[in-house]
C-alpha cells in the first residue's frame, strides 16, 4: 500500500531574490520501504523533506503540487492539523540533530518532552518509555541520566534516533543521519536503523549525498539535481541500469574498496542558481552530452517499471553510459 | 653531505621524514582538590609510540576512528605541536637539534591542508593575499609570479579571476583548491593533507584527490593523507598505516591491505565501509561501541576488549613485527593473525 | 585593503583581463559597503543616531560659523533673558548666550567622547587579544587586572582622580580610559579564545607566521567589530562623565562645556529663579549626544549578532 505520495512538488524560500528549492519532484514510498534522496549540497533534498515533514523554515511555502499521506492530502493542511500528524505518524531526525539537544536537561528529560508535546502519560511511564527507548537503539538505558556534553557524537545521535522512534512513527525521515560520524559509527547506527525498521515496520526518507549509503539501506531511490529529479527507480535497477549522465557522473566518482581499483571521474561546473528559472534540463551546463534542445526544453518522460529519466537522450543511453566512466569525456567540455 | 652548517641535507636519500618511538600524551585537566591532594596528573595518549617512515614521492594514508590520534599525529609531524616524546627526522635531521635557520628551513618545507574548506580560510582575507602570507613570513622573492603558478598548479585558472575574492564568494571545492595552492606556494617537500575531502561534494571529490596525486607525483613531495574512510584513501595512498588509539596496528602496501586485512581493527574498519553495489546489503557491524578514551588503556593489547578474537596471548602487547609479510611490507600488530585467517 | 591589485598590476597579463578584474573588484568593494551600511534600513533607530551625531559633529565642526556671540563673553545688562529673537535660547546670570555655549560645548563633548572611545578601545583590544592568544600565566595576570578594574567604583573613582590631577578634560579621557577598557577586553579575549581554535589560525602558524603576525593581522580583524560596537558606547559614557563631574564641580572652571553649564546653573539657583532655558538646553544636548551614541551602538549590535557567527 502507498503510505506517501508526492505529486510535482514546488517549493519556494521568499526572499530577494526568492529561491525555488524543489521544482516539480514526484515520487511515491510503499509502506515498509525506504526510500533514497540522493544529490549534491544545495539540490534541495533538505528543503523536500521539511516540505513533507510540514516543518519548512518560516520563509519556505509549498507553491504547487501535493503530498499525500496515507491516503490524505496534507499539503494544506493548518499548523495545528499539521503537528498532529507530525511526530505522532511521522518523524524526522534532522541534518544537524546531534547539536540540537539541550545541553541543560538530562536526556531522559528530553525524551519525556517529546512523549509528553503529544500523549498524556505520567512523567513515571515516559522515563519508562526513555530507558526501552535508548535499549532500543543500543545505548546503556543509564545513560538516560547523562547530560548531552557527556554523550559522544555518535551516542547523541542515538539519541536523536531513540526521541524520533517515541511515538512510533509510520514514517521516519532522516536527513544525513551520519554524515558527521567516521564510518564504524555510522555503521552502527544504519545497521540500528534498518534492523528497528524491520522490527516495527515503518517506513523510511533517507536524505543523504552518499550513493553507497542508498546502495546498503535503501529499495528505491530518487537522484535529484538543481531542484529537480533526474532519475528515480529501484535501487538495483538505478545502480546497474542508470540512463541518466547525472546518475552516471556520480556513480563514476564515487570510490569504493569493492573489485578492482578503478580511476574516479569528476563532474566539473557548479550546480544552477536556483533563484533564477530555468528554461531546459538544469544539469545541460555541465552535461558533456548536452545537445541544444536540453537548453531549451524541459525534458519529460514516462515512467518505464518504475524507472524514471528525465533526459532527452541527446546521445543514446547505451553510449552515454559506457563513456561516462572516462574521466575525458568529463573534462571535455569547458569548465565553469 | 651538508653545503653549509645551516642548510638542511637535500642530498639525504633516506625517508624525508621519519619518527620513531612518537608520543603526543595531553596532561587531562583533573580537580584543583584532586592537584590539592597530590594526586597524580593522567594524561591523553593522544600519539602513543609511533615508528613511521614516509619516501619522497610517496603518499601514507593514515585511517582509524575519531578520536585515535590522526589529526595529533600530522599536526606533531610539521611541527605544529611539540612532542612528548620520541624523535623526528626531517631530511635525516633531528628536529630538536634543528639550528634556528634550519627550523626555518623546515618550516617552509612542510605544510598541511585542512580539513574544513570553510574554516581554513581567513574570511577576511582575498586569495591573493591569502597565498601571498606564506611568501612574505619567508621573504620570498618573486612573489607575484609564485603565486600565478601557485593558483594554476592548483587549477584555478586563470588566476586573474580568483585573486580577487574572498572565501565567501568561493564554493567549497575552490576554496580547498585555496587552501592547496596556499600551501604549495612555497614548494614545500612533505604535506599533511587532514581529511581535505570530506567536507565536499561527490562531484569535486575525484577532481581534488587527483590533483594531490598529481601534485605528490610531480613535485616529488613526500605526503601523509588522513582519512577514516579506506575509499578513500585507496585512491590516494600508495601505502597505509591503521591507527588506533595512538598506535599503528597494521601498515602495508594500500592495494594488499585492502584486499586482505590482517589486524581484526583493520578488518573492521573496511568492513564498516559503505560500498555504492546495491548487492551489498548493510551487514551486523563488527565491533560494537566505541573506543575507549585514551587515558588508561587495557594492559596488553589496545583492542583486546573490543576483539572479537582475543585470547589469552593478547595480554602480551604486540609490537608492529607481530605479523609481518615475507618481504616485511605488510605487518599487523596482532598475536592472530594466522589463526584468524583460517578461520 | 589597497594592495589587493597589485599583483594584477604586475603580472604580465593581458591589459582587458586586468580593467574587468579591477572594476569588478571596485562594484564589490562598493557593494560590500552596500552591505555594510544596508542595516541602517533595517534599524531606523540606527539611522537616527547617525544623523544626530553628524549634526552635532557639524555643529561642533563650524561653532564660529554657527554661534551668534563669543560664548565666554559677558553682558550683566542682559543677564538670565528668556528666549528672545536676540538670544534664541536665552542667556546666564552673567548675560553669555546660551545657544553659543550650546555650539561650542559641542566641541569639548566631542573631544572628550572620542578620544575615550579611541584609548578603551586601544587597551581593551590589545588586553584582550594578548590574554586570549597567550593564554596560561599571561591571561591570568591581565584577567586579574580586569577583575581588579571591575572592582573599583567608577564614579568615586574619577572623582579622586580629578582631584590628585588638574581638572582638565585629558583627566577625564584618561580616567574612562583606565577603567571603562576592561569591558571590552573580556569580551575580546571571549572571542580570541574562539578564534585562536579556528583552522585559519592554525594555518597561519604552519606557514610559520609569527604571534604578532597572527594576532594582528589573523585576529585583531576579526574583533574590529565588537571593539567599534564598545567604543561608541564608550562615547556615551565618556560624555555623561564629563556632565556629572562638572556638575560635581570637579570640572574645569574655565572650560565651556555642557556639564559646566548645568553647573554654573545649578550654582546660580536657576531652578529657584525660573531660568528653566539654562539648566533644559544642556540637559538636553547632553541627551541627545547619548542617545545618539547608544543607538548607533545598539543598531551596529543588531546586525553585528548574525554576522559575528559567520565573520
Ligand atoms: N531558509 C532559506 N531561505 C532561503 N533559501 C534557502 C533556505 N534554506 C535553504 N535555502 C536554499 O535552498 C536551496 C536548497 O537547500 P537545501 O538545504 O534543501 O539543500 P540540500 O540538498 O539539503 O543541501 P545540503 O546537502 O548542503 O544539506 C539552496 O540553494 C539553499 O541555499
Ligand atoms: N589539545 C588537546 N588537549 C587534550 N586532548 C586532546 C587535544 N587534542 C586532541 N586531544 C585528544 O587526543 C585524542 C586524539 O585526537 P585527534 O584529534 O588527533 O583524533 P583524530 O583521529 O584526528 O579524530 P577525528 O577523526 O575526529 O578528527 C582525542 O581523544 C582527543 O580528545
Ligand atoms: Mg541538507
Ligand atoms: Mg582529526
Amino acid at each position: 500500500m502507498t503510505l506517501l505520495e508526492v505529486n510535482d512538488l514546488h517549493v519556494t524560500y521568499a526572499g530577494d531574490p526568492d529561491v525555488e528549492a524543489v521544482r516539480g519532484v514526484s515520487f511515491t514510498l510503499e509502506e515498509g520501504e525506504t526510500l533514497g534522496i540522493v544529490g549534491e549540497s544545495g539540490c534541495g533534498k533538505t528543503t523536500l523533506a521539511q516540505a513533507i515533514m510540514g516543518a519548512l523554515p518560516d520563509n519556505g511555502r509549498i507553491t504547487g503540487g501535493e503530498i499525500i499521506f496515507d491516503g490524505q492530502d496534507i499539503t494544506h493542511l493548518s499548523n495545528r492539523e499539521r503537528r498532529e500528524i507530525r511526530w505522532e505518524r511521522m518523524s524526522m531526525i534532522s541534518q544537524s540533530a546531534m547539536n540540537s539537544l539541550d545541553p541543560v536537561y538530562r536526556v531522559k528529560d528530553q525524551i519525556k518532552e517529546a512523549i509528553q508535546e503529544h500523549r498524556d502519560v505520567s512523567d513515571a511511564k515516559s522515563y519508562e518509555r526513555a530507558r526501552e527507548l535508548m535499549e532500543l537503539v543500543g545505548l546503556d538505558p543509564d545513560r538516560v541520566e547523562d547530560y548531552p556534553h557527556q554523550l559522544s557524537g555518535g551516542m547523541r545521535q542515538r539519541v536523536i534516533i531513540a526521541m524520533s522512534l517515541a511515538l512510533d512513527p509510520d514514517l521516519i525521515i532522516a536527513d544525513e543521519p551520519t554524515t558527521a560520524l567516521d564510518v564504524i559509527i555510522q555503521e552502527q547506527i544504519l545497521y540500528r536503523i534498518k534492523e528497528l525498521q524491520r522490527e516495527l515496520g515503518n517506513s523510511m526518507v533517507m536524505v543523504t549525498h552518499d550513493i553507497s549509503v542508498v546502495a546498503e539501506t535503501c529499495d528505491s531511490m530518487v537522484v535529484m539535481y538543481g531542484g529537480e529529479l533526474m532519475e528515480s527507480g529501484n535501487v538495483d535497477e538505478i545502480f546497474n541500469n542508470a540512463h541518466h549522465p547525472y546518475t552516471l557522473g556520480l556513480q563514476n566518482a564515487f570510490p569504493s574498496v569493492e573489485g578492482e581499483k578503478r580511476d574516479l571521474t569528476s563532474i566539473p561546473g557548479s550546480p544552477p542558481d536556483l533563484s533564477e528559472p530555468l528554461e531546459g534540463c538544469p544539469f545541460a551546463s555541465r552535461c558533456p552530452f548536452a545537445a541544444p534542445e536540453c537548453e531549451e526544453t524541459v525534458p519529460v518522460q514516462e515512467p518505464v517499471d518504475g524507472h524514471r529519466v528525465r533526459c532527452h537522450e541527446p546521445v543514446p543511453f547505451e553510449q552515454i553510459r559506457d563513456r561516462s566512466g572516462e574521466d575525458e569525456t568529463w573534462l571535455s567540455q569547458n569548465k565553469v | 653531505m651538508a653545503i653549509t652548517e645551516q642548510s638542511l641535507n637535500w642530498d639525504y636519500d633516506g625517508p624525508i621524514m621519519e619518527v620513531t618511538g612518537l608520543e603526543k600524551h595531553f596532561p587531562q585537566s583533573t580537580g584543583i582538590i584532586h592537584q590539592l591532594i597530590g594526586g597524580e596528573t593522567s594524561h591523553v595518549k593522544a600519539v602513543d609510540g609511533v615508528d613511521m617512515a614516509i619516501e619522497s614521492g610517496e603518499t601514507m594514508g593514515l585511517v582509524g576512528e575519531s578520536g585515535c590520534g590522526k589529526s595529533t599525529l600530522g599536526e606533531v609531524l610539521i611541527g605544529l605541536q611539540e612532542p612528548t616524546g620520541g624523535s623526528i627526522k626531517f631530511l635525516g635531521t633531528e628536529l630538536d637539534s634543528m639550528s634556528d635557520s634550519q627550523r626555518k628551513e623546515f618550516r617552509r618545507n612542510v605544510q598541511m591542508i585542512f580539513q574544513d574548506p570553510y574554516e581554513s580560510l581567513n574570511p577576511r582575507f582575498s586569495v591573493e593575499q591569502w597565498i601571498r602570507e606564506p611568501l612574505e613570513v619567508h621573504d620570498m622573492d618573486n612573489q607575484d609570479e609564485r603565486i600565478y603558478e601557485a593558483l594554476e598548479r592548483a587549477e584555478l585558472t586563470p588566476p586573474e579571476n580568483y585573486i580577487g575574492e574572498h572565501p565567501h564568494e568561493l564554493s567549497g571545492g575552490e576554496r580547498q583548491r585555496v587552501s592547496i595552492a596556499r600551501a604549495l606556494v612555497l614548494e614545500p617537500k612533505f604535506i599533511v593533507a587532514d581529511e581535505p575531502v570530506s567536507m565536499l561534494d561527490v562531484s569535486v571529490r575525484a577532481s581534488i584527490l587527483n590533483l594531490l596525486r598529481d601534485l605528490v607525483d610531480d613535485l616529488d613531495m613526500g605526503a601523509l593523507y588522513i582519512s577514516h574512510d579506506l575509499s578513500l584513501i585507496r585512491q590516494m595512498c600508495d601505502r597505509t598505516s591503521v591507527m588506533y588509539l595512538g598506535k599503528v596496528v597494521e601498515r602495508g602496501p594500500t592495494e594488499q591491505l585492502i584486499k586482505g586485512p590482517k589486524h581484526p581493527y583493520a578488518r573492521a574498519l573496511l568492513d564498516a565501509v559503505p560500498v555504492p553495489n546495491p548487492d551489498h546489503n548493510i551487514s551486523e557491524p563488527q565491533l560494537e561501541g566505541e573506543p575507549p578514551d585514551p587515558v588508561e588503556l587495557p594492559e596488553g593489547c589496545n583492542f583486546r576488549p573490543r576483539c572479537p578474537f582475543a585470547a589469552e596471548e593478547c595480554f602480551e602487547e604486540p609490537g608492529l613485527d607481530a605479523f609481518q609479510t615475507a618481504d616485511g611490507e605488510h605487518a599487523a600488530a596482532c598475536w592472530r593473525v594466522e589463526t584468524v585467517d583460517n578461520m | 585593503m589597497s594592495d589587493q591589485n597589485t599583483t594584477a598590476l604586475d603580472s604580465e597579463s593581458n591589459v582587458d583581463a586586468l580593467d574587468t578584474e579591477l572594476s569588478t573588484w571596485r562594484e564589490r568593494q562598493a557593494d560590500a559597503w552596500r552591505r555594510r551600511l544596508a542595516f541602517l534600513k533595517r534599524e531606523p533607530m540606527g539611522l537616527a543616531g547617525i544623523l544626530i551625531m553628524l549634526a552635532i559633529v557639524l555643529v561642533a565642526v563650524f561653532a564660529p560659523v554657527i554661534a551668534p556671540y563669543n560664548p565666554t563673553e559677558t553682558d550683566y545688562g542682559n543677564s538670565l533673558e528668556p528666549p528672545t529673537a536676540e538670544h534664541p535660547l536665552g542667556t546666564d546670570s552673567a548675560g553669555r548666550d546660551i545657544f553659543s555655549q550650546l555650539v561650542f560645548g559641542a566641541r569639548p563633548a566631542l573631544q572628550i567622547g572620542l578620544l575615550s572611545a579611541i584609548s578603551v578601545a586601544f587597551v581593551g583590544m590589545n588586553v584582550g587579544l594578548i590574554a586570549g592568544y597567550y593564554g596560561g600565566y599571561v591571561d591570568d595576570a591581565l584577567m586579574r587586572l580586569v577583575d581588579f578594574a571591575y572592582g573599583i567604583p567608577f564614579t568615586p573613582f574619577i572623582i579622586v582622580l580629578v582631584a590628585l590631577w588638574e581638572p582638565s578634560k585629558w583627566t577625564i579621557v584618561g580616567a574612562i580610559a583606565l577603567l571603562l577598557w576592561r569591558q571590552t577586553a573580556r569580551v575580546v579575549r571571549s572571542h580570541v579564545l574562539n578564534l585562536k581554535e579556528k583552522p585559519f589560525v592554525k594555518s597561519a602558524r604552519t606557514v610559520g607566521a609569527s604571534d604578532r603576525r597572527i594576532i594582528y593581522r589573523h585576529i585583531a580583524p576579526n574583533v574590529l567589530p565588537l571593539v567599534f560596537l564598545y567604543g561608541s558606547f564608550a562615547i556615551a559614557w565618556a560624555i555623561l562623565t564629563e556632565a556629572a563631574i562638572s556638575y560635581l564641580g570637579f570640572g574645569d572652571p574655565t572650560a565651556v562645556t555642557w556639564g559646566q553649564m548645568l553647573q554654573s546653573a545649578q550654582q546660580s539657583q536657576a531652578l529657584a529663579r525660573d531660568a528653566w532655558w539654562w539648566f533644559t538646553m544642556p540637559g538636553i544636548a547632553i541627551m541627545l549626544t547619548v542617545i545618539s551614541a547608544f543607538l548607533i551602538g545598539r543598531g551596529y549590535e543588531e546586525q553585528l549578532n548574525p554576522e559575528l557567527q559567520e565573520p
